[in-house]
C-alpha cells in the first residue's frame, strides 16, 4: 500500500487539537483511526475498541474507512452511558455527509465535536 | 478678405452697417471651415499615400537568398511551436503537481492508516463481555 499524508499538517494539527479538547472537556477518551478496514467493519471495529484494554469502557472510537466509504462508532460501556447511540447516529450521519464531500479533515472535526457536546461534562 | 472687412473686424464698428458686418464675417467663418475640412480629408490621404510617390520604388529590399535553409525552418516551425506548447502545458499542469493529493469519495484510499490518540501497545485487550454502543454510517 502507498503511504503519504491525506492530511495536510494543518489539518492534523485540527483532528489532533479536537481530540484533545474532547478528551479534556468529557472526561472520556476519543479515537480516530483513519484507513484501510479488512473483514467486516463492526467486527473490526469492536476488535480495535478492545485494544484500549482498561480504558476501552471509557473510550470512543472512531473508525473511518474512505476506501469502503464506510464509518463505525463504537462506543465502550462507560462512555455508552453517557453517548447514546442516537447521539452517535446523528454524528456519524454528519460526519458522512463532510465525508461525501471530499471533506475528511472536516467531517471527523465536527463528528468528535458533536460527540463531545453530546456526552457533556464528566458527572 | 477685403481690408475694410478687416479692419471692421479690428475695430468693431465702423463706417459700414452692422449687418454687413454680420454677413461678412459669416462668409469668413464659412470658407476657414471649408479651407479646414479640404485640408483635414487630403493632407492624411496624400500622407499615407507617401510612398507611392516615391521617385525610387522599394519592394522591401530582400535581396538575399529567402530559403530558410533546413537548421531555420525545423527551428521555427517545430522546435519553438513544441516548445512553446510544452512550456503552456507545463504551467497548466503545475498546480495539480504541486498540491497534496487528497480524498475524493470513489477512489480507491491509496494511504496509510493513521490511528489519531490510539492505543498503548501495552494495553491488555479489554473483557469480551463488555457491552458496546455506537453507530455507523455510509456515504
Amino acid at each position: 500500500m502507498p503511504s503519504g499524508e491525506p492530511f495536510t499538517n494543518q489539518q492534523f494539527a485540527d483532528i489532533e487539537h479536537v481530540l484533545e479538547v474532547a478528551s479534556t472537556e468529557t472526561g472520556l477518551r476519543f479515537s480516530v483511526y483513519v484507513g484501510e478496514v479488512e473483514g467486516d467493519m463492526r467486527d473490526t471495529a469492536e476488535a480495535m475498541h478492545s485494544r484500549f484494554g482498561a480504558a476501552a469502557t471509557d473510550t470512543v472510537l472512531l473508525v473511518v474507512s474512505p476506501g469502503d466509504r464506510f464509518l463505525e462508532i463504537v462506543t465502550g460501556e462507560g462512555a455508552a452511558r453517557r453517548l447514546s447511540d442516537r447521539a452517535c447516529a446523528l454524528a456519524a450521519l454528519s460526519m458522512s455527509a463532510a465525508f461525501a464531500g471530499g471533506d475528511l479533515a472536516g467531517g471527523i472535526v465536527t463528528g468528535v465535536r458533536m460527540l463531545a457536546e453530546a456526552a457533556g461534562k464528566p458527572i | 478678405m477685403g481690408r475694410e472687412a478687416s479692419r471692421v473686424l479690428v475695430n468693431g464698428v465702423g463706417s459700414i452697417s452692422s449687418t454687413t458686418v454680420r454677413n461678412r464675417t459669416t462668409t469668413r467663418r464659412l470658407v476657414a471651415r471649408a479651407a479646414t475640412v479640404a485640408l483635414g480629408v487630403t493632407v492624411p490621404v496624400l500622407t499615407a499615400a507617401a510612398p507611392a510617390l516615391a521617385l525610387h520604388r522599394d519592394d522591401g529590399g530582400a535581396t538575399h537568398d529567402p530559403s530558410l535553409g533546413t537548421g531555420l525552418t525545423l527551428l521555427y516551425f517545430v522546435v519553438i511551436p513544441l516548445g512553446a506548447f510544452l512550456v503552456i502545458a507545463g504551467l497548466a499542469l503545475l498546480p495539480s503537481a504541486l498540491s497534496r493529493p487528497r480524498y475524493r469519495p470513489g477512489k480507491p484510499w491509496e494511504f496509510g492508516a493513521r490511528w489519531f490518540n490510539g492505543p498503548q501497545a501495552d494495553g491488555e485487550p479489554a473483557p469480551a463481555s463488555s457491552t458496546r454502543g455506537g453507530a455507523s454510517a455510509e456515504w
